[in-house]
């Protein structure tokens, strides 16, 4: 069973750079496979790695892949910042700002709009969290209807982030940005589903 | 431990942890409801890598996890740094993983920095493991398993040199006199340019780059010279000549990114040979000869030096041969010759005498022995030497000394001809 797992996952692409095991590995794979999760678990084993490989693909101008590159803007914001010395901060500004081929005033705008968006939405996940723990304090599951308006405001939380940013900057960074965004960051990209132990 | 090890080791502490806190949980606590756990997507970023400056290249991954419940989860994600050399399949990891986590509705990230001068030329890219785990009292039971991905990778090559890799040095001239008036020349010096790789920033009036001249153990024989601020382009001037032919080795850095080695020779007049001749008859009276003597100006380091300005010095007077039959002083001391050598380096040098016994030389001159008639052989013994000293840099006689010489020949005369001798001929 575990060896058809191995392969399925193989299969897959999922297990794609590790390396063959020992049969010795694999049947203490199997056994402890067998011990603890027995005969259901390994069903769901498999229901995991099926689900898991699949693979979507995202669509341009996803809300998604802008958190993605808001996030990526933060932390190169946050090593601009932690850089040893002036010139070594900007120089990774520079160089950032080259890589998106905007320009540095385009750069600090991208910078301002993705803290102000990440900001806005860090506020809205606390919100979030906040009523499903008063929810569960109270015995109650959280309302499917209400978890669904706070992804919906996450959303648009980030429609508005991207529109903010496609009004800020000139027409040559928008033009610019939004190319990279849509091809060469969302091309990396990849999303998967959970999955449940059992 | 294989990943797959770790992968099933994971999958099995989750599900006891999963089991152990479902079951408390239940008792406690009512969990979020198992569709909303499974309503959530993580998605795994590998950005391209961004190259810092000339000499560092940074990469990150990205984990987050979105949907109706996402306030739930924590992202992590796990950073190795791999590389491959130029020319190799494949590649391997040269950083152990770091991991980064964020808070549950951010992004987990983490990546490196490398300085591609202590690892070189080839490409970067990051491969990255993502996983995200649920707040068990709230899910339980729910993960998303680690997934790992290459990211798209990064070529660096290292700056290159481009420019003359040939300079002469001539003395104190810049360059040769038939510079002025053709364009195949022969300067003191070379300019010379750092090419940055095509993702490389370059050098700046900020960060200029830096050139060094290392000289195979020899006394230096050369320097270089800014010829802009940011130190792209330098002018590499010979400043005497190398006692061995050994080129100067140039290296060139961008923010400490240094270039392979690039040779420049510093060469320098070396000798004259003798390649061919022609020796002409002067019917007279009085009787005498122009022979053709063709030479070919070779360079210290053996190669030819073609298209330069070269002229030719007599500084002491001629003797007579040992064996010579009375010629004391038949060369002239003025209408020294000078020449461009052609492209192969040759200019012929004319050797003429007409002496008649009236002017000193018994017996007297005579047109070429094999032009006679009946012919005879070309007279063996040389009637008197003189040094022959090549200047090479200029067509000048006057001054004396432009620009540099070549090793001296021995111009001997004869009665029948002149021959233009190695500097190694004696005269008996």
């Amino acid at each position: 069973m575990y060896y058809y797992l191995h392969l399925v996952a193989r299969e897959f692409g999922f297990l794609e750079d590790a390396r063959a095991e020992s049969p010795l590995e694999v049947l203490m794979g199997m056994y402890r496979c067998r011990l603890f999760l027995v005969i259901a678990a390994l069903v769901g084993c498999a229901g995991a790695f099926a689900q898991q490989a699949g693979i979507a693909a995202i669509p341009p101008d996803d809300p998604e892949v802008y958190f993605g590159f808001f996030s990526l803007q933060q932390a190169i914001q946050k090593d601009i910042s932690a850089a040893k010395g002036a010139s070594a901060g900007a120089a990774l500004e520079r160089a950032a700002a080259r890589h998106f081929n905007v320009s540095e005033s385009d750069f600090a705008i991208l910078g301002r709009v993705s803290n102000s968006t990440l900001g806005g939405l860090s506020t809205l996940a606390h919100e979030a969290k906040a009523y499903v723990a008063q929810e569960r304090a109270a015995g109650q599951t959280p309302d499917p209807g209400k978890l669904a308006a706070f992804r919906e405001r996450r959303l648009a939380l980030l429609r508005e982030g991207a529109g903010g940013l496609r009004r800020s900057v000139s027409p040559a960074g928008w033009g610019a940005l939004q190319s990279y965004i849509n091809d060469r960051y969302r091309s990396h990209i990849v999303r998967t589903e959970p999955t449940h132990a059992n | 431990m294989p990943i797959e090890t770790r992968r099933v080791r994971r999958i099995v502490v989750r599900a006891l942890l999963a089991c152990s806190q479902a079951s408390l949980a239940l008792l406690v606590c009512p969990v979020v409801g198992r569709g909303q756990c499974s309503d959530v997507v993580m998605y795994s970023g590998r950005p391209d890598p961004i190259r810092v400056d000339s000499n560092h290249v940074y990469a990150y991954g990205e984990t987050w996890v979105s949907g109706d419940v996402y306030g739930y989860w924590t992202p992590y994600d796990e950073a190795w740094q791999y590389f491959m050399p130029p020319g190799q399949d494949g590649g391997n990891a040269i950083t152990g993983g770091t991991v980064g986590s964020a808070d549950p509705g951010g992004t987990a990230t983490a990546g490196w920095t490398t300085n591609l001068n202590e690892q070189g030329p080839g490409t970067y890219w990051d491969y990255s493991g993502h996983w995200a785990d649920a707040d068990q009292d709230a899910c339980p039971g729910w993960y998303f398993d680690e997934v790992y991905y290459n990211g798209p990778g990064l070529t660096i090559s290292r700056p290159t040199i481009t420019g003359e890799q040939g300079i002469w040095y001539l003395g104190t001239a810049p360059y040769n006199d038939n510079c002025l008036t053709d364009h195949v020349c022969y300067y003191n010096s070379t300019e010379l340019m750092l090419i940055p790789d095509p993702g490389d920033p370059g050098p700046t009036d900020e960060s200029p780059a830096s050139w060094d001249l290392t000289f195979g153990g020899l006394s230096p024989f050369a320097e270089y010279l800014y010829d802009n601020v940011a130190g792209s382009e330098v002018n590499v001037i010979a400043t005497s000549y190398p006692s061995a032919c050994i080129p100067v080795s140039v290296t060139a850095s961008i923010g400490g990114f240094a270039t392979a080695p690039y040779s420049v020779w510093v060469d320098y007049p070396g000798h004259t040979a003798l390649v061919l001749t022609n020796d002409l008859g002067v019917v007279g009276p009085p009787a005498g000869y122009i022979s053709q003597n063709t030479l070919q100006l070779i360079s210290f380091c053996g190669e030819t030096m073609f298209t330069v300005a070269v002229h030719e010095q007599f500084p002491a007077s001629p003797v007579a041969c040992s064996g010579s039959k009375g010629w004391t002083d038949p060369i002239p001391q003025a209408d020294w010759a000078g020449w461009i050598t052609n492209g192969e380096g040759e200019f012929v040098d004319g050797i003429a005498v007409v002496c008649p016994a009236a002017l000193g030389c018994n017996p007297a001159s005579t047109i070429p022995g094999p032009r006679q008639n009946p012919p005879v052989a070309l007279s063996a013994q040389a009637e008197a030497r003189v040094a022959q000293f090549i200047y090479v840099g200029s067509q000048n006689i006057v001054p004396l000394g432009e620009y540099f010489p070549a090793a001296p020949n021995e111009q001997a005369t004869y009665l029948d001809h002149g021959r233009d001798q190695p500097g190694t001929w004696t005269c008996q």
